[in-house]
């Protein structure tokens, strides 16, 4: 009997089936290939793209952070309160409160207090401050067409309104305008705005002094009578011959408009009409305080009338607060910065942030920036209790 | 026995490979989702900055405009009469100064959007807008570098939602409220000598010296002929000075003929010098004013403070005369010292004319007490009588309060008329006031038309300014999208998008001109007119040759923001493609992303764009003209 084979036949691949499996293989291996390459390259990307936007997230945030806090102009925590110094090499000269020219956060009572010749200190009370037709206080009360050659032809205002208790108005003799005495120990009628402005101007300067006084308030008030220049040792200034200080009429430190022949009391608007007035806390800040003091009260013009480009970029640099957020990334991650820039002009306080963001591995940069709403310097400074008068 | 065949079958196979191919395809296709979702997420922060912005721009920008004609003798006759001023974000926000311009309509209509939005608000006649690439800063734009990319510039955005009626910016008739000094002389202006529609009935005029175009004319007469006594008394100046009465030949006394100096320099102070019987002779004039109006002795020489009158008529013309007397009396400080004046100054009577003046005893207290009582009265005056338009407004206590609300009537039948200048048919509303409008007086630009009669009915229901409203109705969104624009072809070559015609500084009417002249014959003082410009005017192409410039050729020579602002100015020929007209309304192109290149994408203009919506805010709409701060 032969035996049975059980064994099965013995059968290979054929070639078709080889090419086939070969060719399912490799279409397999390439679309694993591809998709995880596209998934490498899709991971990094989104990775980058997601780094970048936190890092302008960041930006942001940090520029609404500032516009709120103001901490990088003044944050005692850190020890960066050069905006709280006082320039006091001029004291003698023509300070009229205590020790110097203050800075957007010197505390009230470092430069504004105790006067024994001046009335009152800052006072912010809201109802001091009313418009309403019973509180006479707070109007304005001086000439507007004092302008910076008058010759007193409508009478001598600084009577009716003046920084001083009492006053003397001696005889003027400058700049083709002659005119006699009027008298010694004269009650002017007002004291209190001119000595609210005055103030406002010797301790914060000029954008602190807008951010201060009402939007309505005229530029202007009127001071002790010193037409030849303050006698040494008594502080004072150089006036017009109707009491207006010359400081605020002409020169850097105005707080008028270009049109020469206007130089009479201004609003916020005309006066900021192609200028401004900024808070000095970019990084070339002086340390100084009487060039930090001199800054504070300068104007710059930044629109078109006499805009000089270095001017306006330099304005904008020393204006200009910034921030790196991010000191110690990895030297491959990108780079942001945050600037705010605060200063008025065209009647109109700008908060503006700008977020710069630099990519060290493609060499490109984007930056965008915005006006915000902040807290007001009168704000800050009141978080900081730097209005305060207690011991 | 054969073993079964145990072996994918090709089906199977073909049904796994369609198993890994989707598995795979599903992830390969949410990475990409993912780099979406992050650029999305970076468009938000973007869309948040500039929301932030535009709210900004919206609430705290200054929007005065000084330059700018107010007054025509019809609303229609100014530019300023409602849409250009009107409080509504896409009307005062879009200008170079607060960085924002609309998009070119012709790339604006390429986008896809979803539920066709964007297409939608294009064809209701809204814009979509884009930021400009400078930071909105006021600066001189040619002070700035060149601004780097910004991605913010690949948001563009439109305003949805339907504005309300606003209520009006200024009554066009008359831009109330004007201000005044306080104490001050009697209200003047200067006038180009073109009266319209006639010559005002009691009025002063003078001429002034350096320009015989220019008069000056006391506004204030036309309101009170008695003014005239307190400007000059009498009216026709005597060539004898001393025989003049009142504020104009005090401050600007001349020998024949009597002349006005409009800017007093050191020159003409010496020319003109006042004099002490000048000062006594202005304050004759006063008092005879005060007397004409029946106010006694208790007013020209008050002793302490007076009580405000409660009735508006009365009390305006108390104010009046304070503010007269006042600024009389105090120039007597500029003559007599303290001492002089503490003995006290004597006013004697005099007779002018037929007129008899009070005489009346000046002292330094009196004056003070005259000063004191001008600003009290005119306060107590304006807080409570804002409707009445009796007197000026002090500028020293300018108030929100100062401005009436006014609306247009859209009930009313409107008014009909012709443009000035041009003769085609004109008609508008009635306006219609919170209260009615008393004491309202002459226009200072227009004296001779009569204001009485351009009111509604007075139906008080129809004025809604005031009324209660509900959240939602003061509600409108801002929509952002996010869309490559840049990389069109033409983004820098495609005309502006159309500006309303009120943007364009138009002239008040002027006798013996037409519409084109008043469209062309004025002054572009650009920082005061800001709002008045193509929102695009710091980047536009002045040259019609830019267009066909090379990709990356410089344009900075041809850029307006750059080169002295003045080529988009006034009249011009509009079949020369390189007069203001075609350089106004932006059909050169522009530097859209201020890099000074002409720059071109690589997508052809015939190809469409999804634009992807990123974001929505609402806002708050208000009515009425504000500025926060």
């Amino acid at each position: 009997m032969p035996a049975l084979s059980t064994a099965a036949p013995r059968r290979a691949f054929t070639m078709i089936e080889l090419l086939i499996a070969v060719s399912i293989g490799t279409l397999l291996m390439v679309v694993a290939f591809a998709g995880l390459r596209a998934a490498s390259s899709a991971f990094a990307t989104g990775q980058r793209l997601s780094t970048e936007n936190a890092l302008m997230r960041a930006g942001f945030i940090a520029g609404l952070d500032e516009l709120d806090f103001w901490k990088g102009c003044d944050d005692p925590a850190d020890g960066r309160v050069a905006l709280r110094q006082v320039d006091d090499s001029r004291a003698a000269q023509d300070h009229p409160l205590k020790d110097g020219l203050g800075q957007p956060f010197t505390p009230m009572a470092e430069v504004w207090d105790d006067s024994t010749e001046l009335p009152g200190r800052w006072e912010g009370d809201a109802q001091r401050w009313s418009a309403h037709a019973d509180n006479q206080a707070a109007r304005w009360r001086g000439n507007f067409a004092e302008c910076m050659d008058t010759d007193c032809r409508f009478g001598r205002y600084g009577v009716f309104f003046n920084q001083r208790a009492t006053l003397d108005i001696p005889a003027y003799a400058r700049d083709n305008v002659a005119l006699p005495a009027y008298g010694a120990a004269i009650a002017p009628r007002e004291t209190w705005w001119c000595g609210q402005y005055r103030g406002l101007t010797s301790v914060l300067g000029y954008y602190g002094l807008i951010d201060y006084l009402p939007a309505n308030a005229i530029h202007a008030s009127y001071s002790r009578f010193y037409p030849e220049g303050p006698p040494a040792g008594d502080w004072g200034q150089y006036v017009n011959a109707g009491g207006i200080p010359v400081e605020w009429l002409t020169g850097p430190w105005k707080v008028h408009s270009w049109a020469d022949s206007n130089r009479t009391p201004m609003t916020r608007y005309r006066a900021t009409l192609g200028y401004a007035y900024g808070l000095m806390a970019g990084p070339d800040a002086p340390a100084d305080a009487a060039a930090l003091a001199a800054r504070h009260r300068e104007q710059t013009t930044i629109l078109h009338y006499g805009t000089n480009g270095d001017i306006v970029r330099g304005f904008i640099a020393r204006v200009g607060l910034q921030d790196r957020l991010t000191p110690l990334r990895p030297s491959h991650w990108p780079e942001v910065r945050t600037s705010v820039l605060r200063y008025f002009s065209l009647g109109k306080f700008f908060n503006l942030c700008i977020v710069r963001l630099a990519d060290p591995v493609s060499g490109n940069q984007t930056q965008f920036s915005f006006n915000g709403f902040g807290t007001t310097l009168r704000g800050a400074r009141q978080q900081r209790d730097l209005d305060s008068y207690a011991p | 026995m054969r073993h079964p065949r145990v072996a994918f079958t090709l089906f199977e196979v073909a049904i796994a490979m369609a198993l890994v191919a989707i598995a795979v395809v599903t992830v390969l296709v949410l990475f990409p989702a993912g780099i979406k979702a992050q650029q999305h997420a970076r468009f938000r922060v973007l869309a948040s900055a500039k929301m932030l912005e535009l709210v900004d721009m919206f609430n705290t920008a200054n929007d005065g405009n000084p330059s700018m004609d107010h007054e025509g003798m019809e609303p229609w006759d100014v530019p300023m009469a409602y849409r250009s001023r009107a409080f509504d974000l896409e009307s005062l926000v879009p200008s170079h100064r607060s960085g924002v311009a609309p998009l070119p309509l012709a790339i604006a209509r390429r986008f896809d959007s979803d539920g066709d939005e964007i297409a939608t608000l294009l064809d209701e006649g809204a814009h979509l807008y884009y930021t400009l690439p400078h930071m909105t800063g006021n600066f001189d734009e040619r002070a700035l570098p060149n601004a780097p990319s910004s991605e913010q510039q690949r948001l563009v955005f439109a305003v949805t939602g339907y504005a309300q009626e606003n209520g009006l910016y200024s009554l066009p008739w008359k831009s109330w409220p004007y201000y005044s000094p306080y104490p001050s002389p009697p209200y003047h202006a200067h006038h180009e000598g073109d009266w319209l529609p006639a010559a005002p009935a009691a009025s002063t005029k003078f001429g002034v010296p350096e320009n015989s175009a220019i008069e000056l004319y006391l506004w204030e007469a036309t309101q009170d002929p008695d003014v005239q006594i307190v400007m000059q008394w009498p009216a026709a100046p005597d060539r004898d000075i001393s025989r003049n009465y009142g504020y104009l030949p005090y401050a600007y006394p001349s020998a024949a003929p009597l002349a006005y100096a409009l800017y007093p320099t050191d020159a003409k102070l010496q020319r003109y010098a006042p004099t002490r019987e000048g000062a006594i002779r202005y304050v004759q004039a006063a008092l005879l004013y005060c007397r004409k109006k029946g106010l006694d002795a208790s007013f020209y020489q008050p002793g302490g403070i007076l009580t405000p009158s409660g009735d508006a008529a009365v009390a305006a013309v108390q104010v009046r005369a304070l503010r007269f007397m006042a600024h009389a009396a105090t120039c007597l400080t500029r003559w007599y010292d303290k001492a002089a004046l503490d003995a006290g100054v004597d006013i004697p009577s005099v007779t002018i004319g037929a007129d008899v003046t009070p005489a009346a005893r000046y002292t330094h207290d009196v004056i003070v007490a005259l000063h004191d009582n001008a600003l009290r009265l005119c306060d107590h005056y304006c807080a409570s009588f804002p409707y009445d338009w009796g007197g000026p407004r002090p500028i020293e206590r300018a108030i929100m309060m100062d401005h009436p609300l006014i609306q247009w009537d859209v009930f009313s039948t409107p008014i009909p008329g012709t443009v000035f200048g041009d003769g085609r048919v004109a008609s508008q509303w009635k306006p219609i006031s919170g209260s009615p409008v008393t004491n309202i007086g002459r226009s200072i630009s227009f004296p001779g038309k009569p204001l009485e009669t351009i009111w509604g009915d007075g139906d008080n229901r129809h004025f809604s300014l005031a009324a209660p409203f509900a959240a939602e109705e003061r509600c409108r969104q801002v929509v952002f999208w996010a869309v490559d624009w840049q990389g069109y072809e033409d983004f820098e070559t495609a005309a502006s998008a159309p500006i309303d015609a009120s943007r364009y500084l138009k002239g008040a009417p002027e006798r013996n001109a037409d519409l084109g002249w008043m469209m062309t014959n004025h002054d572009w003082v650009d920082g005061e007119i800001w709002n008045y410009r193509n929102p695009e005017k710091a980047i536009l192409f002045f040259d019609q040759d830019v267009p066909s410039l090379p990709t990356g050729a410089d344009v900075a020579p041809w850029t307006l923001g750059l080169s002295g602002y003045e080529q988009d100015r006034g009249r011009g020929d509009v079949a020369n493609r390189d007069s203001p007209p075609w350089i106004f309304s932006g059909l050169h192109g522009a530097d859209r992303n201020f890099n000074q290149r002409l720059d071109r994408g690589p997508l052809p203009a015939s190809s469409r764009m999804r634009a992807s919506t990123i974001a929505r805010f609402n806002y708050y709409d208000g009515r009425v003209h504000q500025c926060l701060r």
